[in-house]
């Protein structure tokens, strides 16, 4: 039912004149001056440090748009997209003015991204994105993750001097962010013939303890053969390094592991030389950008259809650049 | 008498809500007595049991148990007394071993490990006394027969040094044989001085095994006397409250043309190979052992049990026993002998009970007339006599025999002409009983056909137009039933190489 | 005799199904892979240390199962406990009282789903339902929604490193725990009277109660001992998180704890279960997931092949049963 036909329906229901129609009626078009735009901004998980990291961001842009207030929301754990899809529809129950959102699932998010757009609430898509390109959303604001996934593979390729195997631990099937990701990685190490992929069809999913018993098992079967490993996300990478540490064979010392994203795990290992390198995108930029584009679309200013984050290469030898302390620890100061 | 009795209860009352369930009762054990509690369903016994086995307490009244007030609160206190009781559905846990259920709850333990050897040996010297040392203490309990089962609940009372053994129902399913060598148990118990309460309702049954008698009718005693010298006749009489001109009433009906003929018919391990021709108005009556393969024969034809080979068809061709919904088609009925888990859904009401089976009447493209049914249902247990407050009560707040009545009226309701019915008056009041033979003979006399299971011969003979007897999965000899004695039944049920003593001797 | 029989059958049926899968991946790795082998020494004890969480579950959930309960909020309190002993750790207090602490918030929890399921008279199904997510709660709410991070002695953070392979101990510290407790969960299931009465209970509540069974005591100590394992095994969890507690950690984890206990032969109908049969099933469970990597076995096949042993096993139970 239309915001319109609501307020409609409302007086005449509770039975006050039909006056309050005109007020009511233009609340969901363009600006009005000095009433409050409610934003919701929906994560796809708050345990994260990456999602802390994005909250930072969007804080800041709330704090300096002085007409704007968000609300930040988000699913337990990373693995469900029901939850999520929930947490939408009852924003849009409560009728907030505008949504960011990072989908967990490309596919399954769109049902409420549709019903949203239907309502005149607009819609901003970020980390990752939706299946369809034409549903009318505001923009999208994302890390270039295939982008992400060359660097990383280039990276690795060079560390190994162009031959050897390497592995990639994926994250989880649906997830379009890491999905590009890999298929960046892919794409890239095959221009590199001396490289073989001996192994990329093992999930190592969000919960952290099966993302170590992936990575044991992984070392158990290819053990020493294996010269490089590239995992797509921050619980698989630190997995990974986990099992790697454990193996009494000392594989932790031969192997090349690069990385996606960052906690405080990681950049350990990128001090100690366990981690070559790990992929860093700027998720405080993330938050901030992806308010600031639902702000430019409730006001009428124009908005980019496409904002890009950026993504950085942090090596154990840049790992204590400023520049790279600002994206390890997003959270510190 | 210069000792006190073993156990003595005066003017005991319970009241449940409305309902006063016991009305001063009192009566006396002596040590070496059995005292037989009779009466109909509802007539307060199981309060009266429960009252003495700590279950519930007694509103009003005291007990005495060797001169000492008895006032337990749980089944543990009464233990503690020593009085214990053998409950009609077996308290075993069948994944423990014998001598674990023997010693359940009075364990012998060393720092909370318990001792095997030692608890072996009692278990077993226990078993001994109840003639039954061949069982194995070690084997799982689960496994044993349901009359192996029971000694071993008596094994636990005697290993508890009880006193006072309460029996109810002991016999209800238990075969011949076995209701013999319980018979001899209770007679070795009465020599070892124990006071004993069998509560039956089997009066030959009482009969035999009683010293003393105590009748009650609404909650009240309303006969009390010593067995010898007492008329069956004057029992039932007191149990009733009126004269009960025929414990078992006979309608005329006539016999007429073949409507199943059931060829050699075996199911997975029994029957084995059945011939047998069944006939428009009559009354079969299937005798024999408990696990001579009757009730598998009844459930073979059903098609409940898988069968082997051989078939069961009707006269007009109609295949039965392949499925239960093809036997329903096929116009038979049956009712279970395991009502409460197999023939009636406890939770659902009188209703729905009724008419589960056969809804279509009442259905409209899959829409049910409600009052239709409703109307259908209440005359049917009009029709029975069913005791209720309205249909829409659940069935498992009715009595046994008004369960029973109920699995009887959904037959009805289904409209099949053969009828298989399986130990259809066990653990049900002579009154209801009654009841339900009439009912069994008026389908006769309308043309249907009867098949029923009873461990209770006394019924069979006077009922049945034929008798069946089975042994060890097979059809040994198929008679008229004039043409049977107890005695002839027994020597084809046993497989006449084992002398048996019936309760007929008595 | 037929005792002797179903004994030695309960144990091993889920035993000879470990045997045989072991050898067809085996034999699968003769043929296919000739530089490489399944059963090489580290991979045994990889897999031992991969079933010491699950395994650990499996022998409280075995006292439950056996006493005709199930506890489903097993997962969530292994996230619960891990996530105590970090935050405990982090707040400096010394790695054994915060270690006994752990323990005893799972013993606590376990006592919670007891005398919920004994005095409100639940059904344990529904009442380890509603912990389940209250559990989840309030270790993410303690935890503030992250996984705590802290530093802790190597004694308890090294419980899940599996020693160098084919060397004394063999396996790591947790696993050696798990059977050792095994064999003490085991004894105490035979040969005490604890144990006879929480099968006494599971397979005729009635009975039980006649013959004067605390019944509801032995229940809550069920469920406490229950609770006691997953607090022992949410240290496990710490110490193979590399000294985190993560609050949504866990989750799946009384699934797998439970369809363990089956495929081992226990019975949800209480009565039955086997300590033994229970880490062989989940022994099983590991070993199948390490086999398939090992195998190159796609994620959704080792899925149904794991689906499949399951049903397989309640299958083969009740074959048993009638057969016998």
């Amino acid at each position: 039912m239309s915001r319109v036909a609501l307020a409609v329906l409302l007086p005449l229901v509770l039975g006050s004149s039909l006056s309050a129609c005109g007020d009511s009626g233009s609340a969901g078009g363009t600006s009005n001056a000095g009433k409050t735009l409610r934003v919701a901004v929906i994560p796809k998980g708050t345990s994260h440090e990456f999602w802390k990291a994005v909250e930072k961001g969007a804080r800041a842009a709330d704090a300096a748009l002085p007409d704007l207030e968000i609300v930040w929301k988000g699913p337990q754990g990373e693995g469900d997209a029901a939850a999520q899809i929930a947490i939408v529809e009852s924003f849009l129950a409560d009728g907030f003015d505008g949504i960011c959102l990072a989908p967990l699932d490309a596919r399954a998010l769109e049902t409420p991204v549709k019903t949203a757009i239907a309502q005149n609430v607009p819609v901003v898509i970020f980390d990752s994105g939706l299946a369809s390109a034409d549903l009318g959303i505001a923009s999208y604001v994302a890390t270039d993750n295939v982008q992400g996934g060359r660097i990383a593979a280039k990276f690795l390729a060079e560390q190994l001097q162009g031959k050897g195997n390497v592995v990639l631990m994926r994250y989880a099937v649906g997830s379009a962010s890491t999905e590009q990701r890999e298929a960046g990685f892919l794409e890239e190490i095959a221009r590199h013939p001396g490289i073989q992929l001996i192994s990329s069809d093992r999930h190592g999913g969000p919960d952290e303890s099966k993302a170590i018993e992936v990575g044991e098992n992984l070392a158990q079967t290819f053990g020493e053969r294996i010269d490089g490993v590239f995992c797509s996300n921050e619980s698989c990478t630190s997995g990974m390094l986990t099992a790697l540490a454990r193996d009494p064979r000392g594989l932790t010392s031969k192997i090349k592991v690069v990385g996606f994203d960052s906690s405080d795990r990681i950049v350990a290992a990128l001090k100690e030389g366990r981690l070559a390198a790990t992929v860093l995108q700027d998720p405080v930029a993330m938050g901030e950008k992806a308010v600031r584009a639902i702000h430019a679309q409730l006001t009428g200013k124009p908005v980019d259809a496409r904002v890009q984050t950026g993504e950085t290469l942090v090596t154990t030898q840049n790992v204590d650049d400023p520049a790279m302390r600002r994206l390890l620890f997003p959270l510190a100061d | 008498m210069s000792k006190p009795p073993l156990l003595s209860m005066r003017d005991v009352a319970k009241r449940y809500g409305a309902t006063q369930a016991l009305r001063g009762v009192g009566f006396t054990i002596e040590r070496g007595q059995v005292r037989a509690l009779i009466g109909e369903n509802g007539a307060g016994k199981s309060t009266l049991m429960k009252v003495l086995a700590g279950v519930v307490p007694p509103d009003a009244g005291s007990m005495q148990v060797e001169g000492r007030p008895y006032t337990p609160r749980s089944p543990h206190d009464a233990r503690m007394a020593r009085v214990a009781m053998i409950h009609q559905e077996l308290a075993i846990a069948p994944d423990l071993s014998v001598a674990d259920n023997v010693l359940l709850g009075g364990e012998h333990a060393r720092f909370g490990v318990t001792a095997k050897r030692e608890q072996y040996a009692i278990a077993r010297a226990a078993l001994t006394r109840l003639g039954r040392d061949d069982l194995d203490p070690a084997a799982r309990a689960g496994d044993l027969g349901l009359a192996e089962q029971q000694l071993v609940e008596i094994a636990r009372a005697l290993v508890a040094d009880a006193r006072v053994l309460i029996f109810d129902e002991p016999t209800s399913s238990l075969g011949e044989r076995d209701a013999s060598h319980l018979f001899r148990v209770v007679g070795e118990l009465k020599a070892q001085g124990l006071g004993i309460v069998w509560i039956s309702h089997f009066l030959e049954e009482v009969q035999r095994v009683a010293d003393v008698f105590t009748v009650l009718r609404d909650g009240a005693v309303v006969d009390d006397g010593v067995m010898a010298g007492t008329s069956l006749q004057r029992i039932v009489a007191s149990m009733a409250g009126r004269a009960v001109d025929a414990m078992f009433p006979k309608v005329p009906h006539a016999i007429g043309d073949p409507v199943l003929t059931v060829d050699g018919l075996s199911g997975v391990r029994a029957p084995r190979d059945v011939t047998l021709v069944l006939r428009r108005g009559e009354i079969l009556g299937i005798a024999g052992l408990v696990g001579a393969g009757r009730s598998e024969f009844l459930r073979c034809m059903f098609g409940i049990d898988r069968v082997h080979s051989g078939r069961a068809r009707r006269s007009d061709g109609r295949a039965v026993g392949v499925s239960p919904r093809a036997s329903l088609r096929a116009g038979l009925g049956f009712v279970s002998e395991d009502r409460k888990s197999e023939g009636l859904a406890l939770d659902l009401s009188i209703e729905d009970n009724l008419t589960l089976s056969h809804l279509r009447p009442f259905a409209r493209a899959g829409v049910l007339a409600t009052s239709r049914r409703r109307a259908t249902a209440t005359a049917l247990a009009a029709r029975l006599g069913v005791k209720t407050t309205g249909v829409t009560q659940p069935i498992g707040a009715l009595s046994g025999g008004n369960q029973q009545k109920v699995a009887l009226a959904r037959l009805l309701h289904e409209g099949g002409d053969v009828w298989l019915l399986d130990e259809p008056t066990r653990g049900i009041d002579v009154g209801t009983k009654a009841e339900i033979w009439r009912l069994i003979g008026e389908h006769a006399a309308s043309g249907g056909t009867i098949v029923v299971v009873s461990s209770y011969l006394p019924e069979l003979l006077n009922v049945c137009d034929r008798i069946a007897v089975f042994c060890k999965g097979e059809l040994r000899a198929v008679r008229p039933a004039h043409e049977w004695t107890q005695e002839a039944v027994l020597h084809v049920a046993t497989g006449a190489e084992v002398a048996m003593s019936a309760r007929s001797d008595a | 005799m037929n005792r002797v029989p179903r004994v030695i059958l309960s144990t091993l049926a889920p035993f000879l199904g470990l045997v045989l899968v072991v050898l067809a991946f085996w034999a699968w790795g003769c043929v296919a892979k000739p530089d490489a082998t399944f059963l090489t020494p580290f991979r045994m004890t990889l897999i031992a240390k991969q079933t010491a969480i699950v395994g650990m579950g499996a022998l409280g959930m075995t006292l439950v199962i056996v006493s005709a309960g199930i506890d489903l909020a097993v997962g969530s309190l292994l996230a619960l406990t891990s996530v105590v002993l970090a935050l405990l750790l982090r707040a400096g207090v010394a790695a054994p009282f915060a270690v006994l602490a752990t323990l005893g918030v799972g013993a606590l929890a376990g006592a919670v789903n007891g005398l919920l399921v004994t005095r409100l008279k639940l059904v344990p199904f529904i009442v380890t339902l509603g912990t389940m997510l209250l559990f989840r709660g309030v270790a993410e709410q303690i935890a503030s929604q992250q996984k705590i991070a802290t530093e802790a002695p190597a004694w308890l953070s090294s419980l899940l490193d599996p020693p160098p392979a084919g060397a004394w101990p063999f396996v790591c510290t947790g696993v050696w725990i798990v059977v050792l407790l095994g064999v003490l969960v085991a004894f105490v299931l035979k040969n005490t009277v604890l144990g006879r009465h929480v099968v006494a209970v599971g397979s005729s509540e009635p009975t039980a109660r006649l013959c004067g069974i605390a019944v509801d005591r032995v229940k809550v100590l069920v469920y406490t001992l229950c609770g006691l394992c997953i607090g022992i095994a949410g240290l496990f969890q710490f110490a193979n998180l590399n000294r985190q507690g993560d609050p949504t950690g866990g989750s799946g984890l009384e699934l797998e704890v439970i369809a363990a206990v089956v495929i081992g032969g226990g019975s949800l109908n209480g009565g039955r279960g086997s300590v033994l049969g229970s880490l062989i099933g989940a022994l099983l469970m590991t070993t199948l997931r390490s086999g398939c990597v090992f195998a190159e076995v796609p994620d959704p096949i080792q899925k149904i092949v794991i689906g499949a042993i399951i049903v397989v096993a309640v299958a083969l139970d009740q074959w048993r049963k009638r057969a016998a």
